[in-house]
């Protein structure tokens, strides 16, 4: 009797039901947003490169790319300075990150959230400090001047030196934070395991925690030199004309030029570069390291690793006996004194500039220069003017809109995906992730040209959809964690215990999801509240973010407002960044 | 009114794509009863248990309690308590608000429902750890917050997946005793789901012994044990010597031995196995043999505590063995390991199965 066949509904009570295309509905808002305000614009914007409407096909936009020695200088250049500032970002991040790792309990928290603080202090703000650090009258010269007693002759802005520093600066906390799942994720009984067959602890760092940590320093490497490649803000506010990079060019030929077919073929051209790092990366570690879930693959990552390194292990055997003829005349001691005290002066040297700008805004008079003149608000007071007040409130307004909106978008997604994604996972996470691998500058022009068609340009609503594709990868990847963290039995026995659906997620889920849930939201909002790229392209000249004020402002003057400014945004910043901390822990 | 429910399962499959999880399965659960599903993983008693709690919707068949389809039901109109494996306790409530949960879903009054939750800690013994956070109490103890969560609000029905898989063998012995104890006490009907043959033997009325996705036998502890109808049944459940058994004629008789094994209910010619139970086993010194004993050699002796074990080689076959430890029985006077021994199968200890 009732033998009455159902359709395949798998868990009734889950969080979901059903399987195949129908099943992937919850996927569907992220996948179409992505598409349309993603995928769409940036094709679109590089197909300029080939073609326009105008003259149909042509290359004459890659030739002139190829052929122009200035562009060509400027796409040498950038390349070259992306090199550099991965190589030293993963350098000083590695002391750092192994720092943070071997410490516990409280000193581990601090450390960690002076690393954190950095990576969320807007790019702007660190580019000021540095301005205020590196200028003719800053404090590095006034440093200088106590020393030696001759006045300073020159700034030391300007130039590659200032631009290196600026981006490593800018960069490294976030190497730092993609090393340290990795780091987490290795087997702490390990070395110990390599000590107890008579390795020392270098020769156990070099054999055991280096390779297994291979994948999280290629991923730190891959991360960096992407972001790098498409910066901006540091060239342009610490360097000189010879530090011109290929995101500069490109914000001018759209703006000024409006000579879309270069810029386009200059993004072809950036993209192309990060398409084949990214390619070799996913080939070599799997794509699950880039968004610190290491422990999946761990023991492929391994092996991958492994490859990489070549097949010829006696290679590898000598490189390793050469290394330890050399280790072996070193003391350990002093050794790892200057580990620790290079770590703490990387973590000083990430922490302490954002701070500098404190007292500088409260300057009495109108240059930078350190000491400043203390004590006056007046800088703060020059903030209250309808067009700051304005900026300020369509800033927070857009991050807070933006942070509902990715999740509103990314926790169906995220559940679907931890669910019932099955053999489409790896396809959708790299989807999901790609926002954060293609550089921002190349999105921005690609929204600029879709929203020039719609008249979004200048629009809040513009500003927001921008905001969220930005925010999307990284809220993605959090929800996902948090997904992952939940135990779908819960919500079983709780029907099972006689609660409705209602009542589950009032007492059950959302309790259980609410800190993650909202410290993914702090993430977009933090994010937003920082963007400058997208809005440089999307907000029109009445319509500015806080950051694109601010930008306009330091291309006109730098003034003590913009250190007030940067004091204000920070002060915001650390104390979302702090809740979410907080948050996190519990 | 708890305890009098039945329920029943009838001819209920569920498949995942071309895995079958569970045959088409019927079984009946009388009033009060502690029925157990017994069976290795992936032999379709977690997936028959979670279907009863409609956690998982099979393709076809039905669930009724007292008589009422609730095949269609959701989980949390079907009034059934359920103890999951690891518990699945609310981490962010307390061990008390844990247990009021089901009563607060029921919307009972806040004075009742503070009452039975006092009633339903202090049945487990828990009353002194009411205010703890599920991580603040042991394993044994949520374990036990577990239980009484499930029957705080006096469900008619209830469904143990692997109660005791996550605690050490001595809190589990303890465990097995406050189950029996509570569903001695209250009466209520139990389905049980475990991969532990002891526990299954201790607490049930009856065993459902599952394999691959079907049932395999289902019968009393006491039946199962010393009745097994199929080679499966008999391996799983405790120790066994399977002798081989040939057809000659209508009777089975030992291969090699010739001793006739009654068939019972196996048909004749069907391929069959002869059961003997280690400790039906009688060993005597080889001098001594009784009539239709057979001759081997202790190959192996280890003592267990309260049983001694010896391995016996008779011709080709092995035997296991197990005797009771007694005060008065001296070690130098037992079978050594190389001694002659007799070996004898009383009347009626040897089973047979089918293969």
């Amino acid at each position: 009797m009732n033998a009455a066949t159902s359709q395949a509904t798998v868990t009734r009570c889950g969080l979901l039901t059903s399987s195949g295309l129908r099943g992937a509905a919850p996927f569907m808002p992220l996948a179409i947003f992505l598409l349309a305000l993603f995928v769409l614009p940036v094709l679109a914007v590089l197909a300029l490169a080939v073609w326009t409407p105008e003259s149909g096909w042509q290359l004459a936009a890659l030739q002139r790319l190829a052929t122009t020695p200035v562009y060509r200088a400027v796409l040498l250049r950038t390349l070259h300075i992306a090199v550099l500032t991965t190589l030293l970002c993963v350098l000083g991040a590695l002391p750092v990150a192994l720092l943070v790792h071997r410490l516990a309990g409280r000193a581990q928290q601090w450390l960690t959230l002076l690393v954190l603080l950095p990576l969320w202090t807007s790019f702007l703000v660190k580019s000021f400090a540095w301005m205020v650090l590196l200028g003719k009258n800053g404090a590095v010269n006034a440093l200088i001047t106590a020393l030696t007693g001759e006045p300073a002759a020159a700034p030391l802005l300007f130039n590659l030196g200032a631009v290196i520093i600026g981006m490593v600066h800018g960069l490294m906390p976030f190497a730092v934070l993609t090393l340290l799942p990795v780091l987490q994720a290795i087997d702490a009984r390990l070395v110990p395991a390599a000590a107890t067959l008579g390795a020392r602890p270098v020769e156990a760092f070099v054999r055991v925690t280096l390779p297994l940590l291979a994948p999280g320093i290629a991923a730190a490497a891959l991360m960096v030199f992407v972001t790098a490649l498409g910066f901006f803000i540091v060239p342009a506010l610490l360097g000189g004309p010879r530090q011109t990079m290929a995101a500069n060019i490109i914000i001018d030929l759209v703006q000024e030029l409006l000579n879309w077919p270069l810029a386009a073929a200059a993004s072809a051209a950036m993209l192309a570069v990060v398409a084949l790092l990214f390619w070799v990366y996913v080939r070599a570690f799997g794509i699950e390291t880039l968004v610190g879930r290491a422990r999946v693959q761990r023991a492929d990552a391994a092996d991958a690793a492994a490859r990489l390194a070549g097949r010829r292990a006696h290679w590898r055997r000598r490189a390793w006996i050469a290394f330890d003829a050399v280790a072996r005349t070193l003391p350990a001691r002093p050794l790892t004194l200057g580990r620790d005290g290079l770590a703490l002066a990387t973590v000083a040297f990430l922490a302490l500039p954002a701070l500098f700008l404190v007292p500088v805004s409260f300057s009495t008079s109108g240059i930078i220069d350190w000491p400043p003149q203390l004590f006056s608000t007046r800088w703060y007071a020059a903030l209250d003017t309808p067009a700051w007040r304005s900026a300020a409130w369509r800033s927070f307004s857009v991050a807070a809109v933006t942070g509902v909106l990715s999740l509103a978008l990314a926790y169906p997604a995220a559940v679907w995906f931890v669910r019932r994604a099955g053999r489409a996972r790896l396809p959708v996470l790299v989807f999901m992730i790609s926002p954060m691998v293609v550089p921002r500058i190349v999105i921005a022009i690609g929204l600029f040209y879709l929203f020039a068609r719609i008249g979004l340009v200048g629009s809040w609503l513009g500003l927001v959809l921008g905001h969220v594709v930005i925010a999307l990868p990284f809220v993605v990847t959090a929800l996902i964690a948090v997904v992952q963290g939940y135990d779908e039995r819960l919500d079983q026995a709780a029907a099972v215990c006689g609660a409705a659906p209602l009542r589950r997620l009032v007492r059950i889920t959302l309790p259980l999801l609410a800190p993650g849930l909202l410290s993914a939201f702090l993430f977009a909002f933090v994010t937003s509240l920082d963007e400058l790229t997208i809005a440089l392209f999307v907000t029109g000249g009445l319509s500015a973010t806080l950051p694109k004020q601010m930008w306009d402002e330091a291309l006109l003057r730098v003034s003590p407002t913009l250190a007030a400014a940067s004091t204000v945004l920070f002060v915001v910043m650390s104390a979302a960044v702090l809740v979410a901390q907080a948050l996190r822990r519990r | 009114m708890p305890g009098t429910a039945r329920l029943r399962i009838e001819e209920v499959g569920r498949r995942y794509g071309d895995v079958v999880a569970l045959a088409p399965t019927s079984l009946d659960v009388a009033a009060g009863e502690f029925l157990t599903l017994l069976g290795p993983s992936g032999s379709g008693k977690t997936t028959l248990l979670s279907i009863v709690a409609g956690l998982v919707e099979p393709d076809h068949g039905c669930v009724q309690l007292d008589g009422r389809d609730i095949t269609r039901t959701a989980p949390h109109a079907r009034g059934l308590g359920m103890v999951f494996q690891h518990y699945a306790l609310f981490p962010h409530l307390s061990v008390a608000e844990n247990v009021a949960f089901g009563l607060q879903a029921r919307r009972l009054p806040a004075a009742e429902v503070a009452q039975r939750t006092r009633q339903a800690l202090d049945m487990v013994r828990l009353a002194s750890l009411a205010n703890r956070l599920p991580r603040e109490v042991s394993g044994g103890q949520q374990q036990r917050v577990a239980l009484a969560r499930a029957l705080a609000y006096q469900p008619a029905v209830v469904l143990m997946d692997e109660p005791l898989g996550a605690l050490d063998r001595h809190l589990r012995e303890e465990m097995k005793a406050e189950i029996a104890r509570l569903h001695r006490q209250l009466g209520v009907t139990v389905l049980y789901v475990t991969h532990d043959q002891e526990e299954a033997l201790t607490l049930s009325d009856r065993i459902c012994l599952m394999r691959e996705a079907r049932i395999e036998q289902l019968d009393t502890p006491h039946a199962l044990y010393l009745a097994p109808r199929t080679r499966f049944a008999a391996e799983f459940l405790g120790e066994s010597n399977l002798l081989e058994a040939r057809w000659e004629g209508a009777a089975l008789r030992l291969a090699g031995l010739g001793t006739e094994v009654p068939a019972g209910a196996i048909a004749p010619g069907t391929p069959a196995f002869a059961l003997l139970r280690p400790e039906s086993i009688e060993l005597a010194p080889a001098d001594a043999a009784p009539a239709g004993a057979w001759r081997g050699r202790v190959v192996g002796c280890s003592f267990l505590g309260a049983w001694t074990r010896w391995e016996v080689l008779s011709g080709e076959t092995l035997f296991a063995v197990l005797q009771p430890t007694r005060a008065s029985t001296r070690r130098d006077a037992q079978p050594q390991e190389g001694a002659e021994v007799a070996l004898f199968a009383p009347p009626g200890a040897l089973h047979a199965v089918a293969a």
